[in-house]
């Protein structure tokens, strides 16, 4: 309890950029995030496959590519930002990027988190469904997605929705030939009780030697929540290729950010004197799973592609037309290390709080 | 005549329904040995990268043939469940549950759910409503008089490494599963 204190009192000071609940925050500010992300998507950058794509495509790309990557002397493409450590500093470097690419579009606008224990933030544009409840939970039928997302757009558009902008998935995108976004699930195993979040933001956060390997285990694997996330929504999120095509990746992944930033709060105010770089598993470290040093890019002071700063000898396992979308990040490069302070991250990225 | 007050018995307090269900989590460095003879009608197992960090499940017993392990019992248990995986990207899937005779015993083998990165959920229980797994279990082996144990046990997938994704097809369905068409004709912004 103490520790949750300590998380919560040094989540109170002043960040630029805070983030909020999706559920409770003004409207106006979700809005705008939505804003944010259509604006992205409709602002054409080049063409690929035969098709136009946009900002936003470029992101998904960027995740369907991290799913095998080939670093520097390796043999084999290997995911780079799931199923091991990594995953956590990855996706926190790959959210700040995507939202300081919404802050270009949308001076201020943060990037929501979905309160997984609260269950579903219905009342909010992103998943307004004239179908929607009952399907979203009990249906192993894909429904496309209503509201601002509807097949044939917004039945009453925002002033700010540019004129005709329907949102698509380019088709080097898509899965399944659906160019239109789904969800749909087939299982009934969320939300998550506030009390398995808060058992797993205090997890083994007193405990000596390095309880992050549970700890992140639990956090992308256990029932209700990353995976089972995904899973429950269904559709495009369900797909770990290209999930990001559907917005609500963003406020999903932002949770399980959230959920790391006040774990690591809570281990610094469990450990006095420790810091965040030591509560990561030391580079020559060995997963307690199975004895193995994890792969290039999850190891604290790995290069995290695709920021490797022009190094050669990078390649990724995707479609010309998906490595045709990836935007540049020249002269930018990365680590693992650089990621463990979400209000301090350094590299021009600044900082961000969650309330 | 006097009406003799009847007591009326005190109301059941309703508390919160108790699950019909027992969870397992299938992760890296999660129990390698679940127990399948429980008191609950499912079993669920929350299956994180099917197809590609667990492959499929085999149900073993710790007894022995004439304890009442035999082909013939395995068959009636086999024949007795039902296994579902329910997916978001695929749906629900009917997974068969298959007997393995094998040249030193009988197991019960079924796949853990279409391929993903992310997880699925399968879901055994018995075909006939209201019957526990132990029921279930117990009735398949004869009803065996002393303490005995079945447990399902997870096996790794094989057939590529661990975090290749060279098996997705970029742009396709991770398991070839839950075609569905365009609507509204392709139309793409520009």
């Amino acid at each position: 309890m103490a520790a949750t204190n300590m998380a919560k009192r040094e989540e109170d000071t002043t960040m630029a950029d805070v983030r909020k609940n999706a559920n409770t925050m003004p409207a106006a500010e979700f809005e705008n995030f939505i804003r944010a992300c259509v604006i992205l998507k409709s602002t054409i950058v080049g063409n690929a496959g035969g098709q136009p794509f946009s900002v936003y495509d470029q992101w998904v790309a960027v995740h369907g590519c991290i799913m095998g990557v080939r670093t520097p002397g390796s043999a084999v493409f290997r995911n780079l930002g799931h199923q091991n450590i990594g995953f956590l500093p990855w996706h926190r470097e790959y959210l700040r990027r995507f939202e300081l690419a919404l802050q270009s579009v949308v001076p201020g606008v943060t990037i929501p988190y979905w309160e997984w224990p609260s269950g579903v933030p219905e009342p909010i544009p992103l998943f307004t469904n004239a179908r929607a409840h009952p399907i979203f939970f009990t249906s192993s039928v894909l429904n496309a997605v209503g509201g601002l997302f509807a097949l044939n757009g917004p039945a009453a558009p925002p002033a700010w929705w540019p004129p005709g902008f329907r949102w698509r998935i380019h088709p080097a995108l898509q899965v399944g030939g659906s160019n239109i976004l789904r969800r749909g699930s087939a299982a009934n195993t969320w939300p998550p009780t506030a009390a398995i979040i808060t058992s797993i933001e205090n997890s083994n956060v007193g405990a000596g030697g390095n309880p992050y390997w549970t700890f992140w285990n639990r956090l992308e694997s256990d029932p209700r929540t990353h995976n089972t996330g995904h899973n429950i929504v269904g559709g495009y999120m369900a797909n770990p290729v290209f999930s990001p095509n559907d917005p609500l990746f963003w406020l999903h992944h932002s949770y399980v950010d959230r959920v790391w930033a006040r774990w690591q709060l809570n281990r610094l105010a469990a450990q006095p004197g420790s810091s965040r770089t030591t509560h990561y598993p030391a580079p020559a470290q060995v997963n307690p799973f199975n004895g193995q040093v994890p792969p290039d890019g999850h190891r604290l002071n790995d290069i995290m592609w695709p920021w490797v700063g022009g190094l050669a000898g990078y390649s990724v396992n995707a479609a010309a037309a998906v490595q045709a979308m990836l935007p540049s990040f020249a002269g930018i490069q990365r680590r693992v290390r650089n990621t463990l302070d979400n209000t301090n991250m350094g590299g021009g990225l600044a900082g961000y709080s969650y309330t | 005549m006097a009406t003799k007050k009847t007591k009326k018995p005190a109301a059941r307090k309703a508390g919160p329904a108790k699950p019909k269900h027992v969870e397992y989590v299938l992760s890296k460095g999660s129990s390698r040995l679940l127990n399948a003879r429980v008191d609950k009608e499912e079993i669920w197992l929350f299956v994180n990268g099917p197809a590609m960090l667990f492959g499929s499940a085999r149900m073993l017993t710790s007894l022995d043939m004439p304890g009442g392990a035999t082909f013939q019992a395995w068959k009636k248990l086999a024949a007795s469940l039902s296994c579902t995986s329910l997916c978001g990207a695929n749906g629900k899937t009917k997974i068969p549950v298959e007997v393995k005779p094998s040249r030193i015993g009988t197991s019960i083998e079924f796949s853990l759910g279409p391929m993903s990165m992310y997880q699925s959920v399968i879901v055994l229980k018995a075909k006939q409503t209201g019957v526990t797994l132990r029921q279930a279990i117990d009735d398949a082996f004869g009803n065996p008089k002393g303490a005995y144990s079945v447990v399902i046990v997870p096996e790794a997938a094989t057939g590529h490494a661990e975090h290749d994704a060279s098996i997705f097809q970029m742009g396709q369905p991770a398991d070839g599963g839950h075609q569905h068409g365009e609507e509204g004709g392709g139309h793409h912004h520009g």
